[in-house]
């Protein structure tokens, strides 16, 4: 549940099918991911998870595994 | 409504004394005490890529490059500041036509270490824009970037930019993006500027608690 709903905001913020995002995906490895992306990102996993996440933490999610790994520091789990 | 070339040179004059804020970031016009700033963010190595700048760029040369756009009167030049008020970045609308037709949008550099920390980028594109279209009434901005740059190339496509020519830039040629007025769309991009908006107060808020 939790990682459909992580990958929905993927989706959105980087603009790409749901069904392309997977462990592997990086931010260096797709044009996508660009600076306005990210901050969609941030802004969608806050929404999506009723969090906000801390100024190190987004600086630190460069891919979607480690957004898995950062988010389970706010109790959510994969 | 703008009806002379005259009345939006005096608007340029009057934007160059007067700081653009938006909901996180604030633009000050470059004043030559930010030659430093500059010359920090400019040199850094993927700006150094993007601007094709093969040797860095020193202080006396930018400090020379700030007198020379004090002197224009087509070129409005800004230093972006975080919330705190430090330089993250720069922006800029430069060659404008006083009739109105067309502007170039560029110079844009963030800093690597904490640019994606904050919507300096997108707010700051947006500001640029939003005076251009709103407060200047241009019909076009150009902007140029060079093919390699793929995270740029994707922005300036989130903000409606199209392809529409190339330009050569010192040996390397850049693909060449036009927008149109009427193809502005910032709506979902305020969107998430609103939002980063409440982060920077919550996070404001808490350091205050504490």
């Amino acid at each position: 549940m939790n990682e459909q709903q992580l990958k929905q905001a993927f989706s959105k913020a980087l603009n790409i099918p749901a069904e392309t995002i997977t462990d592997d995906l990086r931010y260096e490895s797709i044009a996508e991911w660009d600076s306005i992306a990210h901050m969609a990102l941030i802004a969608a996993i806050d929404q999506t998870f009723d969090i906000m996440m801390d100024t190190e933490d987004v600086l630190d999610l460069n891919s979607f595994a480690r957004a898995k790994v950062l988010l389970a520091k706010y109790d959510i789990a994969f | 409504m703008i009806s002379t070339s005259a009345q939006r040179a005096a608007l340029i004059q009057q934007w160059r004394a007067r700081p653009l804020a938006g909901s996180v970031v604030t633009m000050t016009p470059c004043q030559l005490e930010d030659a430093a700033d500059l010359v920090r963010m400019r040199n850094a190595e993927r700006a150094r890529f993007a601007l094709n700048q093969e040797r860095p760029l020193t202080l006396e040369a930018q400090d020379a490059f700030l007198r020379t756009y004090l002197a224009r009167d087509n070129d409005l030049y800004w230093v972006i500041r975080e919330p705190s008020g430090r330089v993250v970045g720069a922006n800029a609308l430069y060659c404008i036509e006083h009739d109105g037709r067309v502007a170039e949008k560029g110079r844009l550099v963030v800093e690597e270490n904490g640019g994606l920390g904050g919507p300096y980028a997108l707010e700051s594109d947006l500001l640029v824009l939003g005076l251009a279209f709103d407060v200047l009434q241009l019909e076009r901005v150009v902007t140029i970037v060079r093919p390699e740059n793929a995270k740029m190339l994707s922005m300036n496509a989130r903000l409606g930019f199209r392809p529409c020519g190339e330009r050569e830039v010192r040996g390397v040629i850049y693909g060449e993006f036009c927008l149109e007025s009427a193809h502005f769309q910032r709506g979902p991009l305020e969107s998430i500027i609103a939002h980063w908006r409440r982060r920077f107060e919550r996070t404001a808020a808490k350091a205050s608690v504490f």
